[in-house]
């Protein structure tokens, strides 16, 4: 192709654009004032508590490091008022023997549960940012107090988009009566808690955070009595997948002429993470016929649950994202052909086009899930 | 005597405190986007960017009278930035793409009849090979032609002289050429021409 643009033209437009992928300053700026001003100010007294039973544990996920690993900041300890349940609390945290008994269970997502006011852990539920998010919620346990004996609960809460992109969970330390303990992980950090693994006293949160780049472990110790929740260093088990290690493509789905599956193969030596959905466009010529609606789900298949997954490929692994070809047309009976499908994934993103003809009325494409199906 | 620094010894020290913090407030809520959009291109991915910004200004908060003893605040600041990139504490991986649940693609504006896929394309293949450049080319490519500064304020913001700068950049360039056919310029001649 010879370009109508010089060297220099061109690649001012190609910064100019890439420029827009760059973070929101927002969340920047909280952290930064937080980290000079506030602490300046701060005379180290609690801040207000919003939960006047608790004093919550406040995760503050340091800034990614150069290696495979995240330093936690641990600004808190969660001291449960155990007056109801547990006793008298207060020690100080170590680790406890425990039960020698793992239970993972919660994998967010695949055991949506309605929340209502009937629920145990209704009142532990964190409330989205906006009414019009949808909530995914389960609980993973039961967790045993060493000393004691009590029950205890953790209750994921996942908030979406809409579109069943996470925008965050809250992970809460629940008693059997539903009353709030402690808060693990806030759901202000934007991590996608994928599920919950508990090692008798030893709680291990598994999350996403595309901000964050990759997959971690975050891991939290429970105190003998139950009363203190201790957070340890994140551990990445995943980074986010890159371009030079992705294979893009396009190949026919389960229903023949109506659906197309955007695949994603893991050609690195390393395990990669991603969540979310590619971006589906159908073109003729210079013209683009149709931009495909990200849905969670379709007539033929998508995500089951209310929330994208979280995919981590293991080295020559598939995620594959089904696109579904709606066929409504316009009133007059034909649907407007398309002769290419752009598909691109991630930010700054990975663009494959190929030709593939289809009538295309409308497109939806739903999230990436892991296996060769396009639906989970 | 010489005057070797300036005491404002009337001022309360809990308001000039203050006023400091305003001002370190202000900066921040005014220039992070700018400052996170100059370290996206140089580290390539949102969360390193995030952190190169937070990272730089956290350090300079408490050196803030120095910032603001600088003539251009904003180029004293990404300069430290830059500094900061360039000195190996950010070690990131240059090609990194991370996903993002809220990207649409790009809003391109095109003129009719142009192949907008190739462009596309082209640009894609672009920025990767602004991936391939070494950091000190990448961060003379972005001051240059991002920020459109001149060479001289290039080089005073990479700590070298003006002839590295240019050298740097004509390097960038004949890397970055290959990845399309594009028409001559007067601007990347200049430089192309110094091509060693």
């Amino acid at each position: 192709m010879t370009s109508n643009r010089s060297l220099t033209e061109e690649l001012q437009s190609v910064l100019r654009a890439h420029s827009l992928n760059a973070p929101e300053p927002s969340g920047a700026i909280e952290d930064i004032l937080a980290r000079t001003i506030a602490a300046d100010s701060s005379d180290e007294q609690p801040s207000p508590r919003s939960r006047p039973r608790v004093l919550r544990l406040l995760l503050r996920p340091a800034i990614v490091g150069v290696a495979a690993s995240v330093a936690f900041v641990l600004v808190g300890v969660a001291v449960v008022n155990a007056t109801r349940d547990n006793g008298s609390g207060g020690s100080t945290a170590s680790l406890s023997e425990g039960s020698p008994a793992t239970v993972q269970q919660n994998r967010a997502g695949a055991a949506d549960k309605s929340v209502s006011g009937d629920s145990p852990v209704a009142s532990a539920v964190a409330e989205c940012a906006r009414p019009s998010d949808r909530v995914s919620s389960s609980t993973a346990g039961p967790l045993t107090v060493p000393r004691t004996g009590a029950r205890m609960t953790v209750a994921v809460t996942t908030c979406t988009d809409g579109r069943g992109v996470a925008t965050g969970s809250q992970v809460d330390v629940v008693s059997q009566t539903g009353s709030l303990l402690a808060t693990l992980v806030d759901r202000a950090r934007a991590i996608q808690a994928d599920f919950v693994i508990i090692e008798g006293a030893r709680i291990t949160v598994r999350g996403y955070s595309a901000r964050l780049g990759g997959a971690f472990d975050y891991p939290f110790t429970m105190s003998p009595d139950g009363t203190v929740f201790t957070a340890g260093p994140a551990q990445r088990y995943a980074s986010n997948c890159v371009a030079d290690n992705v294979r893009v493509s396009i190949k026919d789905g389960p229903v023949r002429d109506r659906t197309q599956l955007v695949q994603v193969v893991n050609t690195d030596i390393y395990p990669c993470a991603l969540a979310g959905y590619p971006t589906v466009t159908a073109l003729s010529g210079s013209t683009t016929r149709a931009v495909a609606s990200a849905t969670i789900a379709g007539p033929s298949g998508g995500v089951s649950g209310s929330v994208a997954p979280v995919v981590v490929l293991t080295p020559g692994a598939v995620a594959t994202s089904l696109v579904e070809l709606d066929s409504q047309t316009d009133g007059t009976g034909v649907c407007p052909a398309s002769d290419r499908v752009r598909v691109s994934i991630g930010a700054p993103p990975r663009t494959v086009t190929i030709p593939l003809k289809l009538p295309v009325c409308g497109l939806q494409v739903h999230p990436l899930v892991p296996g060769e199906t396009g639906s989970n | 005597m010489g005057v070797v620094g300036t005491l404002d010894v009337d001022s309360d020290p809990a308001a000039s405190l203050s006023g400091r913090n305003e001002r370190f407030a202000a900066f921040v809520r005014n220039r992070t986007d700018t400052l996170m959009k100059t370290a996206y291109l140089l580290t390539r991915n949102g969360p390193d960017a995030e952190e190169l910004v937070q990272d730089n200004l956290v350090w300079l908060y408490p050196r803030w009278a120095q910032v603001e003893a600088a003539e251009h605040q904003l180029a004293y600041v990404r300069k430290a930035m830059v500094n900061r990139f360039l000195a190996g504490k950010r070690k990131m991986s240059a090609s990194e793409v991370h996903f993002d649940e809220s990207f649409d693609g790009f809003a391109e504006v095109l003129p009719p009849g142009r192949d907008e896929t190739a462009e596309v394309d082209a640009r894609d293949q672009m920025w990767r090979e602004l991936g391939v450049l070494s950091e000190r080319q990448r961060a003379a490519i972005v001051l240059r032609f991002f920020h459109d500064l001149p060479d001289a304020e290039v080089a005073e913001a990479l700590d070298c002289r003006v002839g590295t700068v240019r050298s740097l950049i004509s390097r960038a360039l004949n890397t970055l050429r290959t990845s399309g056919n594009f028409a001559d310029d007067a601007v990347g001649s200049y430089y192309l021409r110094n091509v060693t």
